[in-house]
């Protein structure tokens, strides 16, 4: 031992006073630095360590809006499928009422247009009726008239009442 | 109240009913004053009328007019006249003839409210509806 110190050339009072002084300054350093830094890296890790929790909060937060997106996007789609399902069907039957009511009125129109034929055909025919009836009588009076002399015509009275 | 022309007409059918034609003068003259006295003069013609008609009817004389193309003979007046009683059902028949060429031929009778066509024109007016239907 003693010469190993020798060997060195350490002095022991040095040594203490050395020792002394460094843990003086250490004394002084872990009051002044060590431990304020060690409360700021604390609490730093303690930032860091909430940072990182609200970090996966927000991600699991943020998983859960995702997959409620998700969700509310396929409810949405599925809504819309049906609403559009809907408004093709409720389409289709109105397009399927509109066919039958243009069919209807297209058939009221031709009935009208028929019956308004009949009719112009049963007026032209009467028309028609009414002037070869008008030339017969005609006709008959000319011939009666030159046919049906005093003596006739007092044969015929005698005929209708007796 | 004020008596109607036909209650006169009545009354003097009934004053001059059954009386022997002597006194007809007489209850005329009657009837007469009593028209004058309740100043009814003025509607003389009508009661006259009134009691033409109610004389007919009394004693089943009808009147009847008989319309014809060329005139009716005395054969056919008769004849008019029997058949006119037989339709009617009267006792005597007061004709009035008339001429219309436009009936061309055969005869129309009226008697009461009743017309009996019997002329070639109806004829041939029916021949014309039938044509035309």
């Amino acid at each position: 031992m003693d010469s190993l110190i020798e060997t060195f050339h350490i002095d022991g009072r040095l040594l203490i006073a050395q020792i002394v002084n460094f843990a003086i300054v250490f004394a002084v350093l872990y009051w002044l630095v060590f431990k304020p830094l060690a409360k700021v890296m604390a609490e730093r890790t303690s930032k860091i360590a909430k940072g990182l929790d609200d970090a996966k909060k927000v991600e699991a937060k943020l998983v859960r809006t995702q997959e409620e997106f998700n969700k509310t996007m396929v409810e949405a789609k599925k809504q819309a499928n049906a609403i559009l399902e809907k408004a093709v069907v409720e389409a289709d039957a109105r397009k399927q009422e509109m066919i039958a009511r243009a069919k209807e009125e297209i058939g009221v129109i031709i009935n009208q247009e028929k019956q308004k034929m009949q009719a112009d055909k049963a007026a032209t025919l009467k028309e028609i009726k009414r002037e070869v009836a008008d030339l017969v009588v005609m006709a008959m009076e000319k011939v009666l008239g030159e046919k049906v002399d005093e003596k006739r015509d007092k044969e015929m009275i005698k005929k209708i009442i007796s | 109240m004020k008596n109607t022309t036909k209650q006169y007409a009545l009354a003097l059918y009934e004053t001059l009913d059954g009386k022997p034609s002597g006194q007809v003068k007489t209850a005329i003259k009657k009837f007469v004053g009593i028209l004058a006295g309740k100043n009814m003069l003025i509607k003389a013609d009508e009661i006259v009328a009134e009691f033409v008609k109610v004389w007919h009817e009394k004693n089943g004389i009808i009147e009847a007019e008989a319309v014809s193309a060329s005139g009716l003979d005395k054969a056919n007046v008769k004849l008019l006249k029997k058949y006119i009683i037989s339709l009617a059902g009267a006792k005597e028949i007061l004709l009035n003839e008339k001429i219309d060429k436009n009936i061309l031929g055969g005869v129309v009778i009226r008697y009461s409210d009743k017309v009996v066509d019997g002329s070639l024109r109806n004829s041939l007016e029916e021949l014309r509806d039938k044509l035309i239907k």
